[in-house]
Order: C-alpha cells, then sequence, then structure tokens
C-alpha cells in the first residue's frame, strides 16, 4: 500500500480504517432490527466514503440541515412502524433502534464531511460506532453482540494505536483504484478474526469458564489436579508397578497426637477383585452436618485440607467428632459409601475433636448393625477355600479376638513380603496373594487381613486413608499424596473397632514416603502464607476492609509527601548536579528552606533569581521590595559562589573562604527575618 | 573581556538603542549573536528596522556594510563575487561581491534559489569563499544579518533545518508598541537618529571581544544543564530532528557572550534558560503530525525548561 505524506486536503478526512468498526456495529444492528432499512442505508453511505475524496464542507449550510432531515425521517419512520408493531416489542427496543439509526446517520455524516477537526472525528465515530452495537444488544438477540463485539474491539485496538504511530499511513489518500479493495480485504480480514475469536469463546467456553472458576477459588491451574493421590473411592487388587504417591500437600494435623491412620472410606464387600460399598440395599441413617459437629469436650487437633479430588473428611477412629470452620459444610456422602465429605472453598480447615477416649464419645466408632455386622462377616464365594483353611490353621485354636487377630498379623509378615510391584494373576489376586505368598502393597495386605480374620469370625472392614508420620515443627504433622495407605478394622466387643495394619513395617509410608525437596517446602510456605492473607481479608467487614484501604491510601500518600519534603530539604538540590562544595550545599538546604518558609516555593525547573525576580516585580510595598532584594542578593552572591570563582577554587582559597563567611552571614540574616507576608503567592501568579 | 571593552559594547548597544527603539531585549540577543561569532535571522514584516539595524551596527563598528536583496533570480556569482576576464591585459580580474564586508544585510534570503542560499550559508560557517579554485578569506569580525517575512511565503525557498541551523540565533523585532512609535515619529521630525551615529568600537576591538567571550567561565554543572535541556528535544516523541552539536556549540558561546554583556565572567543557568529559545527554536524540526497539530518548536523548548531541573 503506498504511503504518502499527508496533505492538507487529506488531512481533513476521517482515517479510512475507522470505515471497518462502523459498519460492524451497523451490521450487528440490522441483525438485530431487521425491519430498519435505514442501517442499510447508513452502511451504504458510510462505505462509499472510501471510494472518493469527494466530501462535504463542514460545517453550516449544508451538514446542519442535513442532520435535521434525517432526524426527522427516521422519527417520521419510526412512529409509521410504532403503529404496524407486534405486542412483543417493547418501547425500549424501539428507542435503542432509533438511537442506534440516528447514530449510524451522524456516523455517515462525519465521514462524509471535510473539517479541521477529522482526525478527531474518529474517535468520535468510534465512540458512535459502540453505542450502536450497544443498541444492538438487545434483549431480543443477544448472539448478534457476542458474535460482533469481539471483531469490534478488535478492530479499535488495531486501529487506534496504529493511527497514533504511523499517522501517515493511515491518511493515506481513499480514492486510488487499486487501493479500495486492498482496504476492503483488510477490513473483512479484520471481521474474520473476529468471528474467529468469538467462535473459539464459544466454542471452548465451559473449559474457559472453568479456568476462571478454578482461577478465582484459588486452585488454580497450579494446583495438581492430576496428582496422584492414592486414594481411590473403589479400591481394586491388580497389577501395579511402582506406583508411588505424590509429594504434593495433602492435609496439615496441628496439635494432633493419636494413632497416625486417618480413615477416610470404609468397604465391607468384597466383589470381583474390588471393595465395593454397594449401597443400594442398605438401609443408612442420613447424618448431617450437624450431627457431626464436635459432641464432646476434649483436646482439638485442626486440620487443613488443600485438595478436594476425593473431597473427603479424613479423621482417627476414635475422634469424637468434626467441626467444621468457616464456609465449610460437612456432610456424610450417602451415594459412596458414607465417606464423611466435606464441600468449601479451598483450603478446607476443620477441627477434629480427639475427645477424652471414652467410647461414648467416639462419634465414629458405633457397634455395627446387624446387616453391617452380617457383611463384616461375609467370606465371597471368589476367595478360594484354601483360605478359610489356612486362616482355620492360624488362628482357630485361639479364642479370644485379640489373639486372632495378633495370630493373622503375624502370620502375613511371616509369609508375605512388601513390594510395589504385583502381578496379581488370572485368579482371585487375594486368594493368590495368600496361599502363593507373593508380594503386594497394603491394599493386599489389609485385604488378606480383613478376609482371614472373616474365616476366624471377626468383623472386619476394609478401610483406606492417610498415615500421618511426617512432622513438620512440633505441633504439625503432614500427610501427603504417597501417605495414602490402606489396613483393616476389626470389632472386637467392648472394645469396640480397632484399627489392625498388618503392613510389614518396611511397607508402611513412614518408611516408604520420600521426603519432599526444599523448593516443596517453600512453595507450601508461600502458599499458607497467600491463604492466611486471603482468609484474613475474607473474614474482614466491609467497613473494616474499607478503614484498611483508606489506612494503607494514607500511609502511602503520607510516605510519598514526607519523602518528597524530606528529599527536598535534604539533597543538594536536584540528585542531577551534586554541589561538591558541602558548605555551599548546606547554604543551599537552608535557603529553599528559608524559601518554603516564606512561602515562596520554587520549582525545580525555575532558578531562584528568576523567581525572585518575577516576586519582586510584581511588589509594590517597600518593605516587600527590601525583602526580595536581600534575598536576590544572597543568590547573587551564592551564584559567584557555585558557578563563578573559579580561581578561587584553589590558589585564593581565602578569598573564598571569606566569600563564604559573608554568604552564611546573609543567609542567617535572612532566616532572622519575619515571616512572609500575605499575597505573595497571587503575586508570583501573575503573569510576568 | 576588560571593563572598557565592555563599556564599549554597551555602549554599542547604547547606540542601536537610539535608533531601533523600544527593542532593548531583541537587540541585546542581536549583540550576544555578534560577539559570539555568529549571525542572526531576523524573521519580521517589512518597515520595522532590520535594515536601520544592520546599519547602524556597522555604523557603530566603523565598519564596512552591504545589503543583497534576495530574488529568484540571483546567482552565487552575485554573491561571492567572479573573475572577470580583462581582454586588454589578459588576465582574470576578481570582482569581489556584496559578501566582502563586516555587516552583510542578506534580505528576505529565502526568496533566492537554494543554490544561492548555501553559497551563502557555507560563507558564513566557513568565513571564506572558493572562486574558481582560489580561497578568498572573508573580512574579520563577518557578521551577517538574513532576514525573512515570516507571514509571506509565496514564492519563497524556505530554509530547510540543515541551513538554519548556521543561525546563532533567531530574532524578531516586530512592531513597536504605541508610545515608542510616537517616540520614534517625533525623533524624526529634525533627522534620523542614525545619522548622528559615531563608531564605538573597531574591528579589532570587536575580534578582541570574541576572542575575550570564550574565556567566561561554563561551570561543568551549567554544561550538564545546558546539554539535558538540548537532550530533552533530542528525545522528545515530537521532534523528528533535535539539536546538532553544532546548535549546542552555539549555545555555549551565547551563553557566555550573555554573561559577559551581563558584566559576569561566569555563566549562570539564567543565561541558558534566557537564550534557549532564540538560540535553539529554529534549529529543531518537529514531527509532521505535531507540526500540524500546533505544536510550536519554542513550545517544546519551553517545556524542555519546564521539565529539566536547574542546578542551584
Amino acid at each position: 500500500m503506498p504511503v504518502t505524506k499527508a496533505t492538507s486536503d487529506e488531512l481533513q478526512l476521517v482515517p479510512w480504517p475507522t470505515v471497518a468498526p462502523a459498519i460492524l456495529s451497523e451490521m450487528a444492528l440490522y441483525l438485530t432490527d431487521s425491519r430498519n432499512p435505514f442501517v442499510i442505508l447508513a452502511g451504504a453511505i458510510c462505505l462509499l466514503s472510501l471510494v472518493t475524496k469527494s466530501r462535504l464542507p463542514g460545517q453550516g449550510a449544508i451538514v446542519l440541515p442535513l442532520r435535521l432531515v434525517i432526524f426527522g425521517i427516521v422519527f417520521a419512520a419510526s412512529a409509521a412502524w410504532r403503529s404496524q408493531m407486534t405486542e412483543n416489542t417493547g418501547n425500549l427496543v424501539i428507542a435503542l433502534d432509533n438511537v442506534g439509526v440516528l447514530c449510524a446517520f451522524e456516523i455517515a455524516i462525519r465521514l462524509w464531511r471535510r473539517t479541521e477537526t477529522a482526525r478527531s472525528d474518529m474517535s468520535v465515530i468510534l465512540f458512535f460506532s459502540g453505542v450502536v452495537l450497544l443498541c444492538a444488544c438487545q434483549d431480543e438477540a443477544p448472539d448478534h453482540a457476542l458474535r460482533f463485539s469481539p471483531a469490534f474491539f478488535l478492530l479499535v485496538l488495531v486501529i487506534y494505536p496504529l493511527y497514533r504511530k504511523r499517522p501517515d499511513f493511515i491518511l493515506d489518500s481513499p480514492g486510488a483504484r487499486f487501493v479500495v479493495p486492498i482496504k476492503i480485504i483488510f477490513i473483512a480480514l479484520a471481521l474474520g478474526l473476529g468471528f474467529g475469536t468469538a467462535k473459539c469463546f464459544l466454542t471452548y467456553q465451559q473449559q474457559i469458564s472453568m479456568l476462571g472458576e478454578n482461577i478465582l477459588n484459588g486452585t488454580g491451574t497450579l494446583a495438581s489436579h492430576t496428582e496422584v493421590s492414592g486414594i481411590s473411592k473403589s479400591p481394586s487388587l491388580g497389577f501395579s508397578f511402582n506406583m508411588r504417591g505424590s509429594t504434593a500437600r495433602m492435609l496439615t494435623l496441628k496439635d494432633y497426637v493419636g494413632d497416625p491412620h486417618l480413615r477416610g472410606m470404609s468397604f465391607d464387600t468384597y466383589a470381583n477383585r474390588s471393595w465395593l460399598p454397594l449401597m443400594e440395599q442398605r438401609n443408612v441413617r442420613a447424618v448431617t452436618g450437624q450431627r457431626l459437629n464436635a459432641l464432646a469436650s476434649g483436646p482439638r487437633c485442626s486440620v487443613t485440607r488443600y485438595t478436594d479430588d476425593d473431597g473427603v473428611v479424613f479423621y482417627p477412629l476414635d475422634a469424637a467428632g468434626l467441626d467444621p470452620l468457616n464456609s465449610v459444610t460437612i456432610n456424610r456422602d450417602l451415594s459412596n459409601g458414607g465417606p464423611i465429605t466435606f464441600n468449601g472453598p479451598l483450603p478446607v480447615q476443620y477441627d477434629i475433636a480427639l475427645g477424652t477416649g471414652s467410647k461414648s464419645v467416639q462419634f465414629f466408632n458405633q457397634p455395627p448393625s446387624a446387616p453391617e455386622k452380617e457383611r463384616d462377616l461375609d467370606v465371597p464365594d471368589e476367595i478360594d477355600p484354601r483360605v478359610k483353611l489356612i486362616a482355620k490353621n492360624i488362628g482357630d485354636h485361639v479364642n479370644d479376638p485379640f489373639g486372632r487377630i495378633n495370630a493373622v498379623v503375624n502370620y502375613l509378615d511371616k509369609n508375605n513380603k512388601y513390594s510395589l510391584t504385583t502381578n496379581p494373576g488370572r485368579a482371585d489376586p487375594l486368594s493368590s496373594f495368600i496361599l502363593q505368598q507373593k508380594s503386594a502393597d497394603c491394599e493386599y495386605f489389609a485385604s488378606a487381613t480383613v478376609i482371614l480374620l472373616r474365616c476366624l469370625h471377626v468383623p472386619t472392614r476394609f478401610v483406606i486413608g492417610y498415615y500421618a508420620h511426617e512432622h513438620d515443627g512440633p505441633d504439625t504433622i503432614v500427610v501427603r499424596g504417597q501417605d495414602a495407605h490402606a489396613w483393616a478394622e476389626s470389632w472386637i466387643p467392648e472394645k469396640g473397632w480397632i484399627t489392625v495394619d498388618a503392613t510389614p513395617g518396611d511397607g508402611r509410608p513412614d518408611e516408604t514416603a520420600s521426603p519432599p525437596s526444599i523448593s516443596v517446602r517453600w512453595t507450601e510456605a508461600l502458599q499458607d502464607v497467600l491463604a492466611a492473607v486471603r482468609n484474613w481479608l475474607s473474614n474482614l467487614s466491609v467497613s473494616q476492609l474499607s478503614s484498611l484501604v483508606g489506612g494503607i491510601l494514607v500511609c502511602i500518600g503520607v510516605f510519598v509527601y514526607v519523602r518528597s519534603r524530606f528529599a527536598r530539604l535534604t539533597r543538594s538540590y536536584s540528585s542531577l548536579f551534586v554541589i561538591s562544595d558541602p558548605e555551599l550545599s548546606k547554604l543551599s538546604v537552608r535557603f529553599i528552606a528559608w524559601l518554603d518558609s516564606h512561602q515562596l516555593p520554587c520549582s525545580e525547573a525555575q532558578t531562584w533569581q528568576d523567581h525572585l525576580g518575577r516576586a519582586l516585580n510584581a511588589r509594590t510595598s517597600q518593605s516587600e521590595q527590601n525583602f526580595l532584594s536581600k534575598a536576590l542578593n544572597f543568590v547573587k552572591a551564592y551564584s559567584v559562589l557555585r558557578f563563578g570563582l573559579g580561581a578561587y577554587r584553589d590558589a585564593q582559597s581565602g578569598r573564598r573562604a571569606a566569600a563564604l563567611v559573608e554568604l552564611r552571614n546573609q543567609m542567617d540574616d535572612l532566616e532572622a527575618q519575619p515571616a512572609w507576608t500575605s499575597g505573595t503567592e497571587e503575586a508570583l501568579q501573575r503573569p510576568s | 573581556m576588560n571593563d572598557t571593552l565592555t563599556e564599549r559594547a554597551l555602549e554599542l548597544e547604547k547606540n542601536l538603542n537610539s535608533v531601533i527603539r523600544g527593542k532593548a531585549e531583541s537587540i541585546r540577543l542581536v549583540m550576544i549573536a555578534f560577539l559570539a561569532g555568529g549571525h542572526v535571522l531576523l524573521e519580521d514584516v517589512p518597515g520595522t528596522g532590520k535594515t536601520t539595524l544592520a546599519k547602524s551596527l556597522a555604523r557603530s563598528l566603523d565598519g564596512t556594510f552591504r545589503r543583497v536583496q534576495f530574488t529568484p533570480d540571483l546567482l552565487p556569482a552575485d554573491i561571492t563575487g567572479s573573475n572577470y576576464y580583462r581582454p586588454q591585459e589578459g588576465i582574470f580580474e576578481f570582482r569581489p561581491g556584496p559578501i566582502f564586508t563586516n555587516i552583510l544585510l542578506a534580505d528576505e534570503i529565502n526568496r533566492t534559489s537554494p543554490r544561492t542560499q548555501s553559497a551563502l550559508l557555507e560563507a558564513m560557517s566557513e568565513r571564506q569563499v572558493t572562486i574558481d579554485g582560489n580561497r578568498r578569506d572573508l573580512p574579520d569580525p563577518f557578521f551577517v544579518i538574513a532576514t525573512q517575512n515570516s507571514s509571506d511565503f509565496q514564492g519563497t525557498y524556505p530554509l530547510p533545518e540543515a541551513q538554519l541551523d548556521r543561525f546563532a540565533a533567531r530574532v524578531s523585532l516586530g512592531y513597536p508598541d504605541i508610545e515608542t512609535e510616537i517616540d520614534i515619529l517625533y525623533s524624526q521630525n529634525e533627522g534620523h537618529p542614525f545619522d548622528v551615529l559615531k563608531p564605538v568600537l573597531s574591528a579589532a576591538d570587536v575580534i578582541e571581544m570574541q576572542a575575550d567571550i570564550r574565556t567566561v567561565r561554563f561551570e561543568r554543572t551549567v554544561a550538564e544543564y545546558m546539554m539535558r535541556l538540548i537532550g530533552f528535544t533530542r528525545s522528545d516523541s515530537r521532534v523528528r530532528l533535535g539539536i546538532s552539536p553544532r546548535g549546542s556549540l552555539m549555545m555555549y558561546r551565547t551563553m557566555q557572550s550573555r554573561a559577559r554583556l551581563e558584566g559576569r565572567d561566569f555563566v549562570l543557568p539564567e543565561d541558558a534558560r534566557a537564550l534557549a529559545v532564540p538560540v535553539l527554536a529554529h534549529r529543531i524540526m518537529l514531527d509532521p503530525k505535531a507540526r500540524y497539530g500546533g505544536v510550536q518548536t519554542s513550545q517544546v523548548i519551553e517545556e524542555a525548561m519546564e521539565g529539566v531541573p536547574v542546578p542551584r
């Protein structure tokens, strides 16, 4: 595209790319209000301005009457149309249509007039184009606005800065034959880009909104949704190859002392190699958040949960209750084995009431109902019958349940090894694990414990959760994904449910977990600080928040003011020009302070001589003139020392010293002067 | 410069003020440029005393004065002179042009062709002319007052910025105020003030003054301030061509000249502020957008002065 220097004629034309957003908004208006042919007419007039340089004179006899005629026609047509309108069309719609059409014609008028203010008309036209687009955003047709808005804003964002940086480019003269098609292609490309942008928004609307929601919730894209937490809502016994959990932080426990086993979900039915809750046939009492609140006194442990990929609350078996904090709600999830789940903004915080150890207040340690007990004793048919024989050999000769539990644990410890790599084989993996004394992970050990104890008539269930072992300070325990663990719980009459962990010591998370790196720890510390600030801010009331913001702004203002005053008083005027002579520097600081104290502040860009000279010229009173003359004399003497007296710097330092003493005396004399009278500022503001 | 010379410089200025009434500031600028060894561009409407000023200056110096009215058909040789062939002797004789003078008034310099303009401007900067391979020095002192009419552009060849840069200052006399003009009318009742002018300085005095001015102390801080002013204009987005080192050198000299005329042997920041617009404004070329937007070069200079802190 040829770039020519703009002539004075062309400068009176509105830059041609302004047509693009105007046409765009008018298209939106037409699609919204297809009853109105005026929009097409206005758009055509706008497009024609690209083809020729001919224009109407800017103001006066033609443009103003033209405006009046157009407005009259639009209103008349609107009235005629209103008489035919349907019941569904409201007055607001009609008004918006009219406003849009009037703006469209106003755009056309401005494009077609030649005026010295043509360049500022570009901004006005863009504004009116925006108004037209807004008028198109009627309730009846929001899709049009959605489709056109990105293109519109894109055009404005491209055109306006380009125009400001390269006015020659934009002011290229219209009318040349090969230029018009190029301009149309440019507009078409811009429209295409805009439609493409809109399409992207529409296609990925859900993903974009989810991303935004995650960011607002604090999880953002940095939170690891794909982190392996190790907790499965449907644990199965299968092939595993060195599956380790992540080091991502799952929980932080403060002031927790007790069993490291933090239970999350329990399962009582083994079928098809998996532990299933199978809730459909059960009659589970609904337990709401209120009934999970702490019911007993006793020590409390505060828990912070950082991820919500499973939404499960973890607690020790002997906990007395849970106490959700802030906006967290805790419920028992009836749909999936009854785990206790939470619902609240991350990180979730809740307290665990550790209770006093009495069974009566162990909310979660309730005796199984008859159906539950039946399930907790059930050995499914898929278990190899030889497992029952093994169980019988292990513990049948022991009478008490504790003895049987110990026997089973010892047996597994002796005959099976811990390993993260397991090949279950084709048969039932649990049976194979027991019969073939295989090596496997904690899920196998827990499952085997459950089945063997059931064979010995001890009601037992399978539990998954976390093993809390990592101490971070004297009263804090950090639980990570790699601390996921599985174990069994057995019911002992008069004792209640007890934790039975048959996983060998070297297979428990305290032995297998790898310590997090320093970078992970630092990241977690930073996250904690940010979370604390966020929580603190969210707990502030509106008035408190307003006070805080106001206080911060006041502090900033005071700081800036003090800094500027301090800098003004202490620096040897302008860091750009350092006064090497310390005596002279002090005198300059004193004089600046003197000027300020007498309401004669001198701006940085003004010399004292000019400043005082103006003040002197503006005063008529003899006393004021004497006052200012003294100041001027000081300035003149100061200038000699500051900018002159070159020779005295070296050879005749005595003369310089004498001059300095004299200058100091003058300064003392000035400082002894009484305060400056009013009227100085007014005098200084009078034009010189 | 010793006090005697300073007094005589002021006497010269007084001479000029007696002829050109009510324009003390403009005359001071002309004096500053003259003593700094520069030349002056007078932008004015006709009849404001440009020729009278130049003639008065020449009379006061007891020097030679020439006036050239620039027209579109003027040739460079009409300015510099040329060699004439004398057939009787068979030799070429050089006839110097009007440029060989102490004070030259180049009237309406923008009416002649760029070629002729260049011939003059080259001579102004180099103080010599080369004709047919022979170099000929111009008299010393050599001072050019060029004029152009700021309101008439028809049929003109505006001086390009590179050429404007050769002028130390751009000055405007302008119309006198009413009271002054009445004084002018009455003062010429019995003769023109120019007729009674007496020389107050010799060419040698001027040369001595110009050399002495270079001894005026220029504190580095003031030089930094001056360069920051100039640098501000160079980095301004509205400026396409900033002030050249020639401009900063001329600013340096004129500041020294002003300090001397005010009786100082050292330069102050006030000198920079007083001379910034007349010495620097005509050296700036604005961006077309700024130019068409109504920005003036003097505005750029003034904004620079508002933006750069002054050393104290």
